[in-house]
């Protein structure tokens, strides 16, 4: 694959533009890259250092107490960002909002069971568990497809 | 009430309604075995189509009342669910006893209470086993949905 790096004209802003025969596998992977490249999230620790998470690596984004945090696999920073703005920023890829204070991955999702009243327990990759409200199973189905 | 609890309402109170529909039906058809009577010459009385429904109604209301909060809340502790599901259970048994009395369903004898006890029962767990095995096949959907999902994302 031949790449050509140009500048772009003074006050025009970086593009990148693929020219391609078809779409093929390698090539959606590396837009796929490039989307996510794009999409990392700056998070915060207690420590106060400032991380730039991708968000293939977030399982669930969660609301407590006014604050929002992303949770990976075993750490948890803290978010700026309200969950309806990263509900707008990320839930028409693998984000999903499944309660009033829970955005879930559903990359991460190992499976889902049935739960009390109606509603349904996603069971983590990473062994923790995620209550899916009721009013949001409809929504959640819709994006799986049934 | 909103229109989402509404429907929560309408369905417990149509679901109730089959079930002791259902129930009068094992039961009228016991005691024409007993009492050797053909089932083509029994009937069910009218006013009993409305003891249906009135009891249907009150058992609606008392799902609300207890389940509600399992259905919309998820910051709600296993405890209380469990707690909430055995008040539920006793309002349900409690109205059933108490209607069936006053509708005439039964004698105050003992054995006719126990009976009326076992068919709340009975009904109360074919509510709760249609719930049970219609979650049970979503999940199951979800999961499968979820695994062709995943192998989308593996594939792009």
């Amino acid at each position: 694959m031949k790449i050509t790096i140009e500048s772009p004209p003074p006050g025009g802003e970086d593009e990148i533009i693929i020219r391609a025969n078809q779409l093929d596998e390698r090539i959606m992977a590396l837009i796929g890259a490039l989307k996510t490249e794009s999409k990392k999230l700056p998070a915060y620790q207690d420590d106060g250092g400032i991380y730039l998470m991708d968000p293939a690596q977030i399982y669930y984004f969660e609301s407590v107490d006014d604050k929002v945090f992303a949770y990976g696999e075993k750490d948890i920073l803290e978010v700026k960002l309200k969950l309806y703005e990263l509900e707008s920023r990320f839930g028409s890829e693998d984000f999903i909002r499944i309660s009033k204070s829970m955005i879930l991955n559903l990359t991460k999702v190992k499976r889902f069971a049935p739960y009390a009243g109606g509603r349904f327990e996603a069971f983590l990759l990473n062994g923790e568990k995620a209550v899916i409200s009721r009013q949001y199973v409809p929504d959640l189905k819709k994006r799986l497809g049934l | 009430m909103t229109g989402k609890r509404m429907i929560r309402f309408l369905n417990i109170t149509a679901l109730t309604a089959l079930g002791s529909l259902i129930a009068c039906t094992v039961w009228c058809g016991i005691t024409l075995m007993q009492q050797g009577k053909a089932l083509s010459s029994a009937y069910i009385p009218y006013a009993t189509l409305y003891d249906i429904l009135i009891l249907s109604v009150i058992c609606g209301v008392g799902t609300e009342v207890f389940l509600g909060k399992i259905m919309e809340s998820t910051d709600i502790t296993p405890v209380e669910v469990k707690t909430r599901y055995i008040l539920q259970y006793l309002f349900i048994v409690a109205a059933v006893l108490i209607c069936g009395y006053l509708f005439g369903w039964y004698s105050g004898h003992p054995v006719g209470m126990l009976m009326m006890w076992f068919t709340a029962t009975a009904v109360y767990g074919m509510v709760y086993l249609i719930s049970f095995l219609s979650g049970r096949k979503t999940a199951a959907d979800m999961n499968s949905k979820l695994r062709e999902f995943k192998e989308k994302k593996m594939f792009l």
